[in-house]
Order: structure tokens, then sequence, then C-alpha cells
């Protein structure tokens, strides 16, 4: 397996619909998990661009790789799959990570109720199995007819939305992309066996650059 | 698997307030234990705490091994790519004496934000000693590359990254056990 590992690269690419049904891309954390109390659209996401994969990889295990912000011992409902979109875009107040089409079939579950410290990582998820099924998300989402290597995919951990994972105070705070402690970007790392025949093609937007370089 | 030579429990909360404590070792094994559990499964009845106070433990690693990094290139768009492959061996002699690596691997690393060199170098390290616990506990090794990675380009770096990201010194060897030794007692790992 090769691994690919690409960090959140914009503020509008996390974001969270809190329990109080609010919408917020901006503060320098996110709360992770459920309040125990059912949210419309409630949730969090992640957006990572430029996905070198194709169809002929297979993804082996997946999760997001996040710092902690404030030591705690709690635990986190965990619901967390891909959002089924070819090309997910950023988030808004009008398309929240938690309104989006999710991979329905692949949605990897846990409650975690561990310390965590503040400023290591942690990984969401934590288990092998709800990682492998994590990794079934990403293969549904680049198995889908207009995926295309370097495309967006976009994660979102949805427990607030079903009450068989949102049964209580379950969450945690983890550095967002707006916080200003270094190097603290929510990471998507996945783990993968190269497909043997397709050629991973760069980034859509890298070819499009080295194209413009050869005009110019 | 080789390459995880010890393995350290540590208490990181008071398990009474659930409050996070300095990180204190309290037990270690030899090579790998996979999870929290498995751990506790080795300490005496009369010292093992209940399964609800096991949230305040976690697990680390020693490693022992020597790695050899080689840097593909790096590109830019909106973002910085920096594209590696790298070799474990056992042991430094072990490289030195020209041996087959155990471990091939590579990595492909997308950063949301340009980070200084040194944070570059930490995360790099980061992710490639994460990636040798995780092919340690699964029982992997071989030549695991994705050989279609290749430099996107390296021609255009104003800035300069690229000369710093080929600077950094990511041969090394690791023997943390040695390096960072433990007072907590060696257990047998004997199901008690």
């Amino acid at each position: 397996m090769a691994t690919l590992a690409i960090d959140v690269a914009a503020s509008t690419d996390d974001a969270v619909v809190t329990s109080s049904g609010g919408y917020n891309n901006t503060d320098t954390v996110i709360l992770v998990g459920g309040l125990g109390t059912a949210t419309t659209d409630g949730g969090q996401g992640w957006r990572f661009d430029n996905v070198t994969l194709t169809s002929a990889d297979t993804i082996n295990t997946a999760h997001i790789s996040q710092m902690k912000s404030g030591s705690a011992w709690s635990s986190i409902a965990i619901r967390i799959t891909a959002i089924d979109e070819d090309d997910t875009a950023t988030f808004s107040s009008g398309s929240p990570p938690g309104a989006r089409a999710i991979v329905s079939a692949s949605i990897g579950v846990e409650t975690p109720d561990v310390n965590r410290t503040s400023g290591t990582r942690y990984n969401i998820p934590a288990g092998s199995t709800p990682r492998a099924t994590l990794a079934a998300a990403i293969t549904a989402v680049i198995a889908r007819g207009g995926w295309a290597s370097g495309n967006a995919i976009g994660i979102v951990n949805n427990s607030e939305q079903d009450a068989s994972y949102n049964t209580g105070f379950a969450r945690e705070n983890f550095h967002s992309w707006d916080s200003a402690t270094a190097s603290s970007e929510p990471q998507l790392v996945i783990d993968y066996t190269a497909g043997a025949t397709a050629k991973a093609a760069p980034s859509r937007r890298l070819v499009t650059r080295q194209q413009h370089l050869l005009i110019r | 698997m080789p390459f995880i030579s010890q393995t350290r429990l540590r208490r990181t909360a008071n398990l009474t307030t659930r409050q996070a404590i300095t990180p204190v070792e309290v037990a270690r094994f030899d090579g790998v234990v996979q999870d929290v559990a498995e751990a506790m499964s080795y300490v005496p009845p009369a010292q093992r705490p209940t399964e609800n106070r096991w949230g305040g433990f976690d697990l680390v690693y020693d490693l022992r091994c020597s790695i050899e990094v080689q840097i593909l290139g790096l590109a830019r768009n909106q973002r910085w790519h920096v594209l590696v492959m790298y070799d474990v061996w056992l042991t430094p002699a072990s490289r030195l004496a020209g041996d087959a690596p155990v471990l091939r691997e590579s990595h492909y690393r997308a950063y949301g934000r340009r980070k200084s060199k040194a944070a570059l170098l930490d995360d790099l390290r980061e992710n490639i000693r994460a990636r040798i616990e995780q092919v340690s506990l699964t029982g992997q090794s071989g030549d695991l590359r994705d050989m279609r990675l290749v430099a996107l380009a390296d021609e255009d770096d104003p800035d300069g990254v690229l000369a710093d990201v080929r600077e950094l010194e990511l041969t090394r060897d690791i023997d943390t056990a040695t390096t960072h030794p433990s007072a907590a007692p060696l257990l047998p790992k004997v199901v008690q």
C-alpha cells in the first residue's frame, strides 16, 4: 500500500452545523461528534481537493487525522462516510456538509471513550473496521462515472442525524483550518494499493498549469 | 512484526476525575501489543484497572529500523505537494551492507498551507513513522510503493521551497527504546 495524505486547504473546506442549527466554517475549532439533539443537516464535514486516485486503485483504509484542542476524556459519536458527489464543492450555509448526499451503504460507526491530549493528533475513526468502511465509501466515490483523478472528496460525520448514535453528549473540539496553531489542519490519510493498469494523472489544475506554462 | 521493538502502556488521565495528566508509563512489553485491551490482559488482575477506566491509557511504540527517504519532487498549485519514496531496514548495518530493504513505500503529501522547513520535516517524519507503525501492526512488508508517482513539476519554484525540501535530512536510524529508555516494568506477554 502507498499512502496519500491531504490537508484541508481552505476555510470553506471544513464546516459544522451545530445542535442549535447554526452553520459555521470560520471557528478555529470544530466540535466533532454529537450532542444528543437531533439536528436537520447536523454534522461536520471536511473537503479534500486533489485526490489523485482512480477507480483502478484499491482503497484499503482511510481516516481523518485531527489535532485535539484542549485535553479531555470524553466519548465521540462517530458516524462517518463520504459525500456521494463526483467533485465535492466547498461548503456553505446553503449547502452544509450534513445536507449532502452520502454513500449510505458504507457508514463507519464507533464511540471511542478515551482521554485525548491537547496538541496531539488523533485518527477518526480510530478502529480498523470503521476505517475500512470509510475506505469503502471513498471507493464508491471514485467509482462514480463522473470522478476524475484530482477531484475533491468530502467526508462527513453526521451522527447528530441518527438517533442510534446521538444519545447524549459525545463530542470533542479539534482544530479546524482556521486555527492559528501551526500545522494543525485536518488531514485525510488514505492507504491504497495502486491499480496495475490505469495511470494516475496529475491533478487537473496542475495539468492546466503545466499546459499554461507550455503555452507561455 | 520487526519494526516495533517494544510497546509502552501509558496512563494519560486521572482515572477518577477523568482529567488529563502528564503521561506516566506504567508497563512495557517486548514487541507488538495491538491495543490497550490486549495490554491490560497482561497486567496482573490485582493491578489492573476496571475496564471503564481503560480510556485513560494509551500505547506508544518504539521503532527499531533504519530509514532512507528519496524525495521525488515538489509541485505547487493551490497547495504544495511532496512526493517521497522510502526504504526501511531493520538495522543501519543491514542498510549499509546493501541488504534488500524489508519495506519499500511511497508517500504523497499535499499541504494546505506553506509550512516552514522544520514543520515540513516534522510532518513528513510523523507521516512516515505512522505508516511504519501501521505496516508493523498489520503484518505487511515488501514493496508497497505506487510506482506511478512522478514529480509533477520542479522548475517553477520561485520561493525555493524545493531546495529547502531537498535539504531535509530524512535518512536516519530509529531506536527509541535505547535513546529514550523507559523505567516502567517489563511485563511478559502472558494473559493473567
